[in-house]
């Protein structure tokens, strides 16, 4: 009787999962329809933002004399929203004599839109499978965790059989092979006032085109993201916390340990370990033009918040980056507002960011002057926040007063417009402010 | 009368508003700008004098000076004074030759030695900072584990600091895992 059983099992098995596997393949057939026609219907794998993608359309029809910039025709039935659904964003492939030739990419500012013809080899490839007529299945989209969407990533298979003459993956040879594509949102979107590079980069002049606004998500335009939203982006997304998590098992060392978070041009993130030397106590804090959060960690041992070599440091960072942006030749500019300087200590983490237009250098301190302001961190301000600790002799602190103490020595010592310092917790960051001499705490989310 | 009353009176307003005085303890959050924060319980006289001790047969020396101190900083915007204890140090080697001396010419607007702090190791102890020169501005702090009157032990530890590309010690810092510091990790100091 067990025979029997696993004997029909044996033999409905492949069947089940014959069944199974054709539900999520998309067979796609070009002959349905004009892939250049005028009338739109999507053939993208993917659920699509089919009003932004008619839109831009009608816009490019009315206007394609003027857009045009490459050979071929958008073939609009394939463009995609990457997983957007507020009206911001498409790509859609331009297509001649079977050939992709061209990606061009639709970022919407405001109540504009704007046509960026680009050329990544992988984004081609990407289209040029998606329109084959080989068997393709849709993967899971990956989007970042914040709710104001960073990346999206679309990704599909495709079977690649051994013999054309057999391309049923389920009974000839072959093997699956994947694409993706991922889009991410720079701040710089909201903010340029040109054309938005492929890469979010913001390059000058060039007006868009009007975009329909009135009814629909369209009709209202995202406000630009607030410092807090600036924060949270930075401070939200997988690799930062993964960071977090692996700085603060480190606060035992007896050295400091840190990383660089950098935007790459595919618009995934780059995390590098910063290298030091435990020995001497050095850490290698250096900014790259991409570089867009460093994290570094504070042992114990050491006062569980920014250090004045540390408020320098950021201060260097940003009147950096500002002399870089103001180079027209550099690209992609710098988002000064975005930049992030993470701390990790037992006692807490802390962020630093500018929330101002222009930053004014620090003096260049010499180094009685460095001393001093050591001196007067280390012996008298912070020195007040130290409590009583227990029988062991272990230091503890108190936090509101160190935070205190520390707002109002860079204040009174080292100030810098802009500078703002946050409380950065797991769920989410805390603006610390000194009104009237008194520390103030306001949720930041 | 009246006009003397009046002398006593303004006499009196201009001692109290130039002494604004509080005690070593103070935060200077709490103190109106170029007040003084001062020793009033003299608990810094302990470290006064000139301290020495042996270290690999070398001699070090180092002298603690009570010092009234105001501030350098650039745009400072909040100055005060205070009581410090300030030091410096003269090293002779095991030949007899004097590898460092800045004791001869002390220099109280720049020292090598600052203090006094709370270490942030054992509530215990109390610390000194170190700020040697000519070391690519590293500093380090002298954590004062035991205090007896006229013995002091001392224990050195490094502060953080970024690496400087153009620092002329790199190379001895690859090789050594150290910089050329001349300064013992660990000494007991008499006061002599």
């Amino acid at each position: 009787m067990l025979m029997k059983k696993n004997l029909i099992f044996r033999l409905f098995l492949p069947m089940v999962l014959f069944t199974l596997f054709h539900s999520c393949i998309h067979d796609e057939t070009l002959a349905s329809s004009d892939p250049a026609s005028k009338e739109y219907t999507n053939k993208s794998l993917w659920k699509e933002d089919e009003k932004y993608i008619m839109n831009v359309m009608k816009i490019y029809q009315d206007n394609e004399l003027k857009i045009k910039k490459s050979n071929g025709i958008p073939y609009w039935n394939y463009a995609t929203t990457v997983d957007r659904y507020d009206e911001s964003f498409l790509i859609v492939p331009v297509v001649e004599n079977g050939k992709v030739v061209s990606v061009l990419q639709v970022p919407r500012h405001q109540d504009k839109v704007y046509f960026v013809y680009t050329f990544s080899e992988p984004d081609l490839q990407f289209f040029q499978n998606l329109l084959s007529s080989r068997l393709k299945k849709a993967m899971k989209t990956m989007s970042d965790e914040t709710n104001k969407l960073t990346c999206s990533t679309l990704t599909y298979s495709v079977w690649h059989p051994d013999s054309e003459s057999n391309s049923d993956p389920s009974s000839g040879s072959g093997h699956w092979e994947t694409y993706h594509v991922t889009r991410c949102s720079f701040s710089q979107i909201t903010e340029c006032v040109g054309i938005v590079g492929p890469d979010g980069e913001c390059n000058e002049g060039g007006g868009g085109y009007d975009y329909p606004t009135g009814g629909g998500t369209g009709s209202n335009p995202p406000n630009p993201p607030n410092p807090c939203d600036k924060l949270k982006m930075q401070t939200s997304n997988i690799t930062f916390k993964n960071n977090i998590t692996s700085l603060a098992g480190k606060t035992s060392d007896d050295y400091e340990s840190g990383y660089r978070i950098g935007n790459n041009s595919d618009g995934t993130l780059q995390n590098q370990i910063l290298q030091n030397k435990p020995g001497s106590q050095q850490v290698d804090l250096k900014a790259f033009s991409n570089t867009i959060t460093i994290m570094h960690s504070h042992y114990d041992g050491l006062y569980p918040i920014f250090s004045p070599g540390d408020v320098i440091f950021f201060n260097q960072w940003i009147v950096w980056a500002q002399n870089w942006n103001a180079i027209p030749t550099n690209t992609p500019k710098i988002p000064l507002n975005n930049l992030t300087f993470t701390l990790v200590t037992s006692n807490g983490n802390y962020s630093f960011n500018f929330d101002g237009t222009a930053a004014t250098p620090l003096p260049s301190y010499t180094q009685q002057q460095l001393e001093d302001l050591d001196r007067k961190y280390s012996e008298d301000y912070l020195n007040n926040a130290v409590t009583v600790g227990n029988v062991s002799g272990n230091v503890s602190y108190d936090m509101d007063k160190l935070e205190k103490q520390f707002l109002k020595f860079m204040i009174d010592k080292m100030n810098m417009a802009g500078l703002k310092l946050y409380k950065t917790t797991e769920s989410g960051n805390i603006k610390l402010d000194l009104v009237n001499g008194n520390r103030t705490a306001t949720n930041c989310p | 009368m009246k006009k003397i009353l009046l002398i006593i009176q303004f006499l009196s307003i201009f001692t109290f508003c130039n002494a604004q005085i509080y005690p070593l303890n103070t935060s200077p959050s709490d103190i109106p700008s170029n007040a003084y924060i001062k020793d009033t319980n003299n608990e810094l006289d302990k470290y006064v004098g000139m301290w020495k001790g042996v270290w690999n047969g070398k001699i070090l020396f180092l002298e603690l000076r009570k010092i009234k101190t105001y501030s350098s900083i650039p745009n400072d915007t909040h100055p005060y004074y205070k009581d410090r204890i300030l030091g410096e140090r003269k090293v002779i080697a095991s030949n007899g030759t004097v590898e460092i001396d800045r004791i001869t010419n002390f220099d109280i607007q720049s020292p090598e030695f600052s203090g006094i702090g709370q270490s942030l190791k054992n509530i215990n102890w109390k610390r000194l900072y170190f700020y040697p020169k000519n070391m690519c501005r590293k500093t380090a702090t002298l954590d004062i584990t035991n205090f007896t009157g006229n013995q002091m032990t001392l224990h050195f530890e490094y502060l953080p600091s970024i690496i400087d590309p153009n620092c002329q010690h790199n190379a001895y810092v690859d090789q050594y895992g150290d910089f050329p510091i001349n300064f013992p990790k660990d000494i007991v100091l008499t006061k002599q």
